[in-house]
């Protein structure tokens, strides 16, 4: 039976070991969308997505995005889930539905992205520390 | 305090709890080495590392204990995972694959022939960084084990669900086969774009090898990296010269573990004979750490002939059959993905090893225009797609060649509208091509495809620890390997120590194609003879050489 996405990050949120919830929850995760996912998660946070499109710097973009007419990019994708204050698992979640390469700590850019992400920064402030360590910003 | 110091700070908390590794820099702030903390059962494994500098490896700069850890400064790989260019990507092409795998099983081989061995098991695409020099390199070795002799079965299993060998679940010891399981589900991964499931084909070239490769029993696999990137060697067309280059070396430098030669070749089929082969002279050699690995480079000869469908008119049924059967102004086109099989049966010849085989079309555009045309490359014979945008009535022209034969033709096909796309399906046909193996028959004929070093080597001056054969039997035209053919096989099946000295059983198997390894710790004469067969058709040698005593 599908799982709900709204159940599925209360379940992830739970989780204590990420790789066996993409496992068992496999499936959901294949056949979720990114504007599915992140409707819920704005839907669960209050957020707008006109305030959305501006904490990201991404303006109307956003809105395709969430409307799943285009197919953002992997840097897009993390400018959101910093936009939205999103936890590192919900985070690595949104780069597999939108099929990218999770973040590995073993890259110093993606270690970057992960402290940013646990430090609760923005995008502005993620892009400063990618900026001062030598790193591409988003 | 900075951000960048308040990210150092997080990444020294994380490495305390092995999560992520701290960063070190140079005075212009590129990352330079990680630092990370592993198990202190790993000290053995990364003492070996420590000396190991290679292109396909991480350099290892520092090792210390600290807190009932290791802690491990290691070179910083820049560039990407295979991982995500698998993710980013998706499936690549057989060359990326074929480049990427060769430097895998570089990095495999210096693993493996270290003594003892150190065993990866963790080979996956996480683990293998795209440097941006264009080398891959193998990286994390936290999973790694030497193998010992002893212990039968593992007593911790490591590795990653998926790409761990059967043995690595607790069947057995895991040696180096173990890596190469994971190697071709590795590879299977990288070609397809999606994870590897049982019995799960490949397309193109590299099928065989990744079957081979992901065996349940470790006997059937490849018994080594090397071994496996003689296989790959076909396929990348590679010349292999690291024969010569390793006997020369034996000769030349003082960096020889093992040498070893042979006297006495039988005179008649089956049966010991005497007829020795004259010596001739050669330096002394010392004793080092790496097996030799002596091969002839003469491929048993073989002539293949295609078939030439254009004297049959038979060209049609090698083409995509959905374009024979095609019904001008009934089929909707979109697009056409030509994937185009051409293995000849019997030679094993595949068509992507081959530079004189292509299938290209070579022109496209709408009828009675002389538009279009960027849309095809030359390169179909991996696969090409043809994307068709606009309704209207095309022709498609395509050639292909074998050695100089070939056929071409041309087709039309209209496209209707723009609706649902259709793919053509590669024709199943096999283009037929007969091949006849040289029968050696002499003696003198015979020794021309034994291992060189066997037939050059003087007797009593040269010392023999270790042999390894490894004989490569290319049939020259075929591409048919030694390897992949059932019915060809070169083996050891009989060793005799001399007398008075236990026989050392085990230390030769029956299948010495896939590459066998003979201890000898006992200065004395030895014999050994083996096998070869091809279609049937085959012969045997029976040879006597001497181990000396060590300096």
């Amino acid at each position: 039976m599908r799982t709900g996405t709204v159940e599925l990050l209360n379940k992830l949120q739970n989780a204590s070991d990420l790789a066996a919830f993409f496992e068992e929850y496999r499936e959901e995760l294949i056949t979720e969308t990114v504007g599915g996912y992140l409707t819920a998660i704005m839907d669960r946070s209050g957020i707008k997505a006109a305030t959305l499109a501006e904490t990201a710097q991404l303006g109307n973009y956003v809105y395709r995005v969430i409307n799943d007419e285009r197919n953002a990019s992997r840097d897009t994708l993390l400018s959101i889930a910093l936009a939205l204050r999103l936890t590192v698992a919900e985070t690595q979640m949104l780069l597999r539905i939108g099929r990218h390469a999770m973040l590995d700590p073993r890259f110093h850019r993606d270690a970057a992205l992960l402290f940013a992400l646990s430090d609760g920064y923005d995008v502005v402030k993620a892009n400063e520390l990618l900026d001062e360590i030598g790193e591409a910003t988003l | 305090m900075s951000k960048a110091d308040a990210f150092q700070a997080w990444c020294r908390e994380q490495t305390q709890t092995a999560l992520a590794p701290q960063f070190l820099y140079d005075e212009e702030h590129r990352v330079t080495g990680i630092v990370k903390r592993v198990s202190l059962s790993l000290v053995p494994v990364y003492e070996v590392l420590r000396q190991i500098e290679s292109p396909v490896l991480p350099r290892i700069l520092d090792i210390r204990e600290q807190e009932g850890a290791l802690l491990i400064t290691e070179e910083y790989i820049e560039g990407k995972s295979l991982r995500y260019l698998l993710d980013e990507e998706g499936a690549q092409d057989d060359a990326f694959v074929i480049r990427a795998a060769k430097d895998i099983l570089e990095a495999l081989s210096i693993l493996h022939n270290r003594i003892p061995p150190i065993i990866h098991r963790d080979i996956k695409p996480e683990n293998i960084i795209l440097r941006d020099n264009g080398r891959f390199v193998l990286i994390d070795f936290d999973a790694a084990r030497g193998y010992s002799e002893v212990a039968q079965t593992d007593t911790v299993n490591l590795g990653t669900h998926g790409y761990a060998a059967p043995e690595q679940y607790g069947f057995a010891q895991t040696d180096a086969r173990a890596d190469i399981y994971s190697f071709g589900i590795l590879l299977y991964e990288l070609r397809m774009g999606k994870p590897y499931s049982l019995g799960a084909a490949c397309d193109g070239s590299l099928e065989k090898i990744i079957r081979r490769c992901t065996q349940f029993e470790a006997k059937n696999r490849y018994r080594s990296a090397k071994e496996a990137d003689i296989a790959l060697g076909k396929i990348g067309k590679r010349k292999l010269r690291m024969v010569r280059a390793l006997v020369a070396g034996t000769v030349g430098v003082a960096a020889l573990c093992v040498v070893f030669f042979l006297l006495h070749k039988l005179s008649a089929p089956f049966r010991w004979g005497t007829d020795a082969i004259a010596p001739t002279p050669s330096a002394p050699v010392q004793a080092v750490a790496q097996p030799l690995v002596i091969s002839s480079e003469e491929g048993i000869p073989c002539t293949c002939i295609l078939e030439d469908p254009a004297a049959k008119n038979s060209g049609a049924i090698y083409l995509p059959e959905n374009i024979y059967d095609f019904v001008p102004g009934e089929t909707r086109v979109l697009m056409l993905d030509f994937r185009l099989p051409r293995i000849e049966s019997g030679c094993e010849a595949e068509a992507h090893d081959e530079p004189e085989y292509t299938y290209f079309l070579r022109d496209w555009r709408p009828m009675g225009t002389n538009a279009g045309g960027d849309t095809i490359t030359e390169d179909t014979v991996t696969g090409n797609t043809l994307t068709i945008r606009e309704p209207g009535q095309y022709r498609i022209a395509f050639h292909t060649k074998y050695h100089g034969q070939g056929y071409g033709g041309n087709y039309a096909l209209d496209v209707l509208t723009e609706s649902d796309g259709m793919q053509f399906a590669a024709s199943g046909a096999i283009i037929p091509c007969t091949c006849t193996l040289e029968h050696p028959l002499t003696p003198e004929e015979r020794t021309r495809y034994l291992p060189e070093s066997m037939i050059a080597l003087p007797h009593g001056e040269t010392l023999v620890k270790t042999l390894e054969v490894r004989p490569i039997r290319n049939a020259d035209n075929c591409k048919a390997e030694v390897h992949d053919e059932p019915q060809y096989t070169f083996s050891f099946d009989q060793y005799v120590p001399p007398a008075g000295q236990e026989e050392l059983a085990g230390t030769i198997g029956a299948d010495i194609v896939q590459g066998d390894q003979i201890a000898i710790s006992a200065p004395g004469k030895y014999y050994v003879w083996f096998e070869t067969k091809y279609h049937g058709e085959g012969f045997r040698a029976g040879y006597t050489f001497w181990v000396d005593d060590a300096p």
